[in-house]
C-alpha cells in the first residue's frame, strides 16, 4: 500500500510541475503516458504470467541446493553459474542465503550468488526489462553484466585475506 | 501542445501488438505448457493463481509507473540528459548514474519508469546499464531491510565493497558493445524535438537581430 501512495504522490508532483511549466506540458505528458500504458501493459501482464510459470518449473530450492556448502574458487564458479536462474525477490532469496551460509558456503560464494541473482536474475529480466526496454537493450546489458559476479567474488576473497 | 495532436491510432495499435508482444505470447504459452508437463496440472493452477494475485497487486502500480515515465519523458530536458548521462558524458556520466542507482529506493516498478524515460530522453546505454546495475547491487533499501538484519554488518560491508566498482565496469563494457538505436519512437518525443528545433532557430534569429541592433 505504501508504494502505491508513494507512486501516486510522485505522479501528482510530476503533473503539477508539467502543468506549471512555461509551455504547459500536462496534455503532452498525459498523451505520452497513455501511449506507454497501451504499449506496455499487455506485454508486462503476459511477461508476469511467463515469469510465474518459469518460477514454478525452477523452484528456489532446486537451484540453491546446487551451491550447497561450497566455498573458495569452486563456490564462486558454481554461484556464478546458478545465480541468474534463481527466481524470486529478496523475501525468498535472503533466507536462502542464510541457510546456505549455515550449510557452510563461503562468503565469496555467497556474495557471487547474490550478485548473480541481482544482475542476471531471469524473472526481473522477463517481467520488466524485456517488455519495457526491448530485446536489444536486454542482450546488451546481460553481456555487460555477465562478468560481474565472479569479479565480486574474487574481490571478497581478497578482502577476506586482508581482513584476517 | 501542438495545434493538431497527431493521433496515429493505427501505429499505436501496431506497436501494441508488435513482435515483442507475440514473442511474449509464445513464451507464456510455452512456460505454461512446460509447467504442466513437468510439474502437473495442480502446479500449473497454483502458479496461475499466484500470477493473478501478483497481477492484481501490480496493475495499479504499472499504471502509475507509466504515468511517471510519461511525465518524466516530457519534462526531462533532452540537452541536460545528453550532457550529464549522454554518449559523450564519459566516466562522469557513469559515476552519476551509479550514484543515482544506489540512491533510488524501491523495487523494479519504481526504478524502471525512470530508466525508460531517461532512455527515451537520450541517455546513453552505458549510463543506463550502470544505473540499473547500481540499483540492483548497491540499493541502500535492500541492505537495510534484508542484508544487515539477516546476514550481519560484516557481510553487508564486505559485499557492498566488493560490488562498488561493478556498475562502472558494466557501464563501460555496455558502451563498447556494438550499436543500439536510441528509442525515440514516441510521438511526444518527436513533438518535443520539433519544438526544440523551432525554439533554437527562433533564438538564433533573435540573436542575429540583437547583433544587428548593436551594430546598427
Amino acid at each position: 500500500m505504501g508504494s502505491l501512495i508513494l507512486m501516486a504522490a510522485m505522479v501528482l508532483v510530476l503533473m503539477f510541475i508539467a502543468w506549471r511549466s512555461p509551455k504547459n506540458l500536462l496534455s503532452p505528458g498525459l498523451r505520452a503516458s497513455y501511449e506507454l500504458i497501451m504499449q506496455n501493459a499487455p506485454r508486462v501482464s503476459l511477461a508476469l504470467l511467463a515469469a510465474g510459470f518459469l518460477g514454478q518449473i525452477l523452484p528456489q530450492e532446486t537451484i540453491s541446493h546446487l551451491l550447497g556448502g561450497e566455498s573458495g574458487m569452486r563456490g564462486i564458479l558454481i554461484a556464478w553459474a546458478i545465480g541468474g536462474f534463481t527466481p524470486g525477490g529478496p523475501i525468498i532469496t535472503f533466507p536462502v542465503i542464510v541457510a546456505l551460509s549455515k550449510a557452510g558456503a563461503g562468503t565469496p560464494a555467497l556474495v557471487t550468488y547474490l550478485t548473480a541473482w541481482s544482475v542476471l536474475g531471469f524473472q526481473r529480466v522477463i517481467m520488466f526489462e524485456w517488455p519495457l526496454m526491448g530485446r536489444r537493450f536486454v542482450i546488451n546489458r546481460l553481456i555487460a553484466a555477465s562478468c560481474l559476479p565472479p569479479i565480486s567474488g574474487i574481490i571478497t576473497l581478497l578482502l577476506e585475506k586482508i581482513w584476517n | 501542445m501542438a495545434k493538431e495532436p497527431r493521433h496515429k491510432s493505427s501505429t499505436l495499435l501496431s506497436r501494441m501488438f508488435d513482435r515483442t508482444f507475440w514473442m511474449f505470447v509464445v513464451i507464456t504459452l510455452a512456460a505454461a505448457a512446460g509447467c504442466w508437463w513437468l510439474k502437473g496440472y495442480d502446479a500449473l493452477l497454483e502458479a496461475f493463481h499466484d500470477d493473478l494475485e501478483l497481477l492484481v497487486y501490480i496493475s495499479p502500480r504499472i499504471l502509475l509507473a507509466m504515468l511517471v515515465a510519461g511525465f518524466a519523458q516530457v519534462l526531462l530536458p533532452r540537452d541536460k540528459v545528453a550532457h550529464w548521462v549522454g554518449e559523450q558524458s564519459g566516466w562522469r556520466g557513469l559515476v552519476i548514474a551509479t550514484a543515482a542507482g544506489a540512491l533510488t529506493p524501491g523495487g523494479p516498478i519504481t526504478s524502471f519508469p525512470f530508466v525508460l524515460a531517461l532512455y527515451m530522453a537520450g541517455a546513453d546505454r552505458g549510463a543506463l546499464v550502470a544505473y540499473l546495475t547500481s540499483w540492483a547491487l548497491l540499493g541502500f533499501q535492500r541492505v537495510m531491510m534484508w542484508e544487515i538484519p539477516l546476514m550481519g554488518m560484516d557481510f553487508a560491508v564486505m559485499r557492498s565493497l566488493a560490488n562498488l566498482p561493478l556498475p562502472l565496469i558494466a557501464g563501460y563494457i555496455a558502451r563498447q558493445l556494438p550499436g543500439l538505436p536510441p528509442r525515440t519512437d514516441s510521438p511526444a518525443e518527436e513533438q518535443r524535438l520539433e519544438e526544440a528545433v523551432r525554439e533554437a532557430s527562433q533564438e538564433q534569429t533573435d540573436e542575429l537581430r540583437g547583433e544587428g541592433d548593436r551594430r546598427g
